[in-house]
């Protein structure tokens, strides 16, 4: 069930991450990505509370892995975008882009 | 080859102190960060991160539940002045001081702990009516579970806070006088927290771990 019209800046990044990412895409490689791309530290408990969110909400699905010893004993939780999530996100990039359109004088670096 | 492992006070808390829901993917994943080259100050920084997120989404899935248990222990006091004392005075009531002591202490004690066992109970059961009607979901066995828990947490606390109370030099709580406290003083005052805090613990903590909440009840309707 869709609680909310639009994502939030943060979940919008880590769902397009998760697509990005594909099959491999588990707290690590998400978090590493999104620091890589952000350019900043990334909080992995922020990135898993949105994606519980984006969770509840129907938007992305997750599945546990095997527990390896590296890890503590403790398995990889793997996420996938539903077809919401993917029908989400492409009325969130509309809109946006129907915005930024609207706004010629921020494009570039030029403000 | 030995692999290394994370500060062992971090881990712990990682473990036990989180709030909501045990996350064994997020404990695993710092542990995979934390021996790709992490360092310590790291994996403490997103420990204590872990936490302080965990704890702001407890409240903000649980404000209801919160916001119930501030509402009936704000009015705490009034109701154990306004309302017991008044039942105290009754002539069926009076006959206790007829006893010795510890027998009249006895019968304080039974009193005073039936009469929050009642305010407890009616709220819950409060709670639990208003939850029922909402969202068509009753369950009889919670309810009963949520009432021996509040039951259990109040005596605990109460005792907790009383026997910190008589080993704490100059405590000076009770000095004053309640005839000389207005009703709406009752409510409104911030003196009374001792008497509040069990209240609140004892409502809000039976309703997260034996009565449904509206966010389960939401996932079951959908």
């Amino acid at each position: 069930m869709m609680l909310r019209g639009y994502l939030g800046e943060f979940e919008l990044m880590v769902i397009l991450t998760v697509i990005q990412l594909g099959e491999d895409a588990y707290g690590v490689t998400i978090s590493r990505e999104l620091e890589r791309q952000r350019r900043r530290d990334v909080a992995m408990g922020s990135v898993y509370a949105a994606l519980e969110r984006l969770e509840e909400k129907g938007l992305v699905s997750s599945s546990m892995g095997r527990p390896t010893p590296e890890r503590g004993g403790k398995a990889k939780r793997y996420f996938r975008v539903t077809q919401e999530g993917l029908r989400q996100v492409r009325k969130t990039r509309t809109v946006l882009t129907r915005l930024w359109r609207t706004l010629p004088g921020l494009t570039g670096e030029r403000v | 080859m030995t692999l290394k492992n994370p500060p062992r006070i971090a881990a712990w808390m990682l473990e036990h102190v989180i709030f909501g829901r045990k996350n064994d993917a997020l404990a695993g994943d710092l542990l995979e960060e934390f021996r790709h080259g992490r360092s310590a100050i790291w994996y403490w920084r997103q420990v204590l991160m872990a936490i302080g997120i965990g704890l702001a989404m407890v409240l903000c899935r649980q404000w209801m539940a919160i916001g119930y248990a501030i509402l009936w222990a704000v009015p705490f006091p009034a109701f154990m002045v306004l309302v017991v004392r008044r039942v105290v005075e009754l002539p069926l009531f009076a006959q206790r001081w007829r006893f010795d002591w510890p027998y009249s202490m006895m019968c304080d004690l039974l009193l005073s702990y039936v009469s929050v066992f009642l305010y407890l109970w009616l709220a819950l059961a409060l709670y639990f009516g208003l939850f029922s009607w909402a969202t068509g979901v009753f369950n009889l066995p919670r309810l009963a579970k949520s009432l021996w828990i509040s039951a259990f947490v109040y005596v605990i606390i109460s005792g907790a806070l009383f026997v910190l109370f008589a080993f704490l030099p100059r405590h000076n709580v009770y000095t004053f006088d309640v005839r000389h406290v207005t009703s709406l003083q009752l409510i409104t005052g911030s003196f009374f927290w001792e008497s509040r805090l069990p209240i609140f613990l004892s409502l809000l903590l039976p309703i997260l771990m034996a009565l449904p909440r509206v966010e389960r009840a939401r996932k079951a309707t959908t």
